[in-house]
């Protein structure tokens, strides 16, 4: 039974996060004098916190229940989406991208793109975004409102109107602050009570080689459940993903991931709001190790409800995989860590909706109102618009979660989503960054052919024409390679019969052709600590990766 | 940018308020209370309470580390917290407020 049966101080604990998370939104807004104040905290947050935003943004409920599920399914295997799928590409964007980001003074990735490209571009890639996050935001708030309603009994409408309110009041008061300030509470009350709880589980199915056990004994998973590099021989799949090492490494690890974690502007967004270069170059790196270490309190309670939890995996709506973690708070918590683990999915749930929304917020009122329809306004016009915006996407994503409601796997969609927007943008980025001679209409193109094949592999793949990718799994990653490739394909046919830039229009755009050093703001004597060296935090986190993947080969 | 503050009276203020509102605060706060409660809870609770988790008192050990974490989190903010910004930097914009070195 998956229904939770919460007592007065479970609901107390409940209460007093969200007396809090009002509060941060109240406070917060005392600090917004600007836009820029709103949309990125002013650029004044220190690396640690715009660090834990940064993974915290992606802490939403398709992150945690997904992942869990993930583990649930596929074992061991599913640590490929961290330690493949995510670090390596946040080490790229602090070493390498972040420069360029920062360096630029781009408020956003878009306007990056109209830096280096065109309008055209810019334009094709701000409303392309600006739908993909409305969407996705409201897939969050389904998701959020669907466990709401299978733990605490609600009705899925009022969860999601209830929730949507929330994250209303505090974003549309604080702005990016709330938003930030917020990701930061929710990380840590979400470890507070998954690593208790994945303890405890562990403890119940009899330690590590009592899970160990019973996984091998397990069908079907088995022994390669407990495995993450083997049975990936091109042909001769036989791990639980069902695919093999040139889809995990390259559609996984490197396309859609690399798009996902340096493009996505609901992420780089948390770095550009850091103090200066320096800490936004650590955003993404300082990320990187809670990053590396979630797989053992995410995937690992899904791998033991695999086990523990009778049924699990069946058609019934509360028996999916979805549900492995509040299964385990069922049958483990008592009141106090029942209510403390409720806050923490709640919490982290509405903090993926908020994350949207602010990147949403941001990238239509300074990419699409202000660049094209409300010039020259103001400081006080963009704030002001800036938070009819947020009541605006929020209510747009109120519609599109009922629109979610009606898919039967949400996961499918979000990752058709993710590979239609995200794998082409990646493409044209590293193409920009790294070679002078890519053309304005070059990047125009690119996007436009690369966004279209990927929709395109898509339904032949839907309609199941031509292609047969092994699992839906499978297929996104092919799809993303597909994407990918067309699209620097383009970039660069397009790039050898149109003009170039000049060389003087893309200083500290392009990789070679760097800015005045001391034009750099607020350097601190302190960031020279050898501790704080990207170069540094980004090579351990690398070396730690090698060894976890060598642990659980 | 003109709301910067730009007199020390103005810095001094706009310090108290960046330290009040300080997350490394907020989160000492929040933790201390959660972890107070689940301390009693840990304590007083029925046998099937303090049981339900395999045998273990979850309540009592986790009650422990949240307030174990909220005293170094409150610690961490009295012992560095928000600077003002030197009087050659103020009103520059960005950093405005310089906070605790991470």
């Amino acid at each position: 039974m998956l229904r939770l049966d919460l007592s007065a101080v479970d609901y107390t604990i409940l209460a007093i996060y969200f007396v809090v998370v009002l509060g941060i939104g109240f406070i917060a807004r005392l600090t917004i004098k600007t836009d820029l104040d709103f949309f990125l905290s002013g650029r004044s947050l220190p690396a640690w916190i715009t660090g834990l935003a940064f993974i915290a943004a992606n802490l939403g409920a398709l992150e945690i229940l997904g992942q869990a599920a993930n583990g649930a399914q596929y074992g061991v295997a599913a640590v490929h989406y961290y330690w493949i799928g995510a670090v390596p590409a946040m080490i790229f964007l602090g070493i390498v991208m972040m420069p360029f980001y920062y360096g630029a003074k781009v408020r956003s990735v878009p306007e990056y793109l109209r830096l280096r490209f065109n309008e055209a571009t810019h334009a094709f890639n701000a409303a392309t975004f600006a739908i993909a996050t409305v969407l996705i935001s409201g897939v969050n708030l389904f998701a959020l409102a669907l466990i709401i309603h299978l733990m605490l009994g609600w009705s899925i409408a009022l969860a999601i109107l209830v929730a949507a309110a929330i994250v209303l009041v505090y974003i549309t008061l604080g702005g990016l602050t709330s938003a930030i300030y917020n990701e930061v509470l929710q990380f840590f009350v979400i470890v507070a009570s998954l690593l208790p709880l994945t303890l405890v589980a562990l403890h119940g199915v009899g330690g590590v080689d009592g899970l160990k056990d019973r996984v091998r004994n397990f069908k079907p998973l088995g022994d390669p459940g407990l495995h993450a590099w083997q049975g990936l021989g091109v042909g001769h799949v036989t791990n639980p993903l069902a695919s093999d090492w040139v889809g995990i490494v390259f559609g996984l690890g490197f396309v859609l991931s690399f798009g996902y974690w340096t493009t996505n502007f609901a992420e780089v967004q948390r770095a550009l709001s850091a103090r200066n270069m320096s800490a936004a170059r650590r955003t993404p790196l300082i990320g990187a190790y809670p990053k590396i270490f979630l797989p053992f309190i995410i995937i690992l309670p899904g791998l033991i409800a695999t086990v523990s939890v009778k049924g699990l995996g069946g058609s019934d709506l509360a028996l999916q995989y979805n549900t492995a973690i509040p299964h385990l708070i069922g049958d483990y918590l008592p009141e106090g860590m029942l209510g403390l683990a409720v806050t923490g999915l709640l919490a982290a749930f509405m903090a993926g909706v908020a994350a949207n929304v602010t990147a949403f917020n941001t990238v239509v009122t300074y990419d699409l109102i202000q660049a094209y329809f409300a010039k020259d306004r103001d400081d006080q016009f963009y704030l002001r618009m800036g938070r009819l915006v947020t009541i605006a996407g929020v209510l747009i994503s109120v519609l599109t979660a009922f629109i979610a409601k009606g898919y039967s796997n949400i996961m499918n969609y979000i990752q058709t989503l993710f590979s239609i927007f995200n794998a082409p943008l990646f493409a044209t980025f590293i193409i920009a960054m790294f070679w002078r001679r890519a053309t304005p209409w070059g990047g125009f193109w690119s996007l436009v052919a690369g966004t279209a094949a990927a929709y395109g592999v898509n339904r032949l793949d839907a309609y199941n024409v031509i292609f047969h990718f092994g699992s839906p799994l499978s297929a996104s990653f092919w799809q993303a390679i597909i994407a990918f490739l067309v699209d620097g394909a383009v970039l660069i046919v397009v790039s050898a019969f149109t003009q170039p830039k000049r060389e003087s229009e893309l200083k500290g755009l392009v990789w070679g052709l760097t800015r005045d050093p001391e034009e750099e703001e607020h350097p601190d004597p302190r960031d020279k600590l050898w501790w704080r060296s990207p170069e540094l935090l980004g090579g351990v986190a690398l070396v730690l990766l090698v060894v976890l993947n060598i642990i659980f080969i | 940018m003109t709301d910067q503050p730009h007199t020390d009276l103005e810095e001094a203020q706009a310090v108290r308020h960046a330290n009040r509102f300080d997350i490394r605060r907020l989160i000492g706060g929040l933790f201390l209370l959660y972890g107070v409660i689940l301390l009693v809870l840990g304590i007083v609770g029925s046998s099937q309470v303090k049981n339900k988790a395999a045998g273990v008192n979850i309540n009592l050990w986790t009650g422990i580390a949240l307030i174990l974490f909220a005293v170094f989190m409150i610690g961490w903010a009295l012992l560095r917290p928000v600077e003002p910004e030197p009087p050659e930097k103020r009103g520059q914009g960005s950093g405005r407020i310089r906070r605790a070195p991470a």
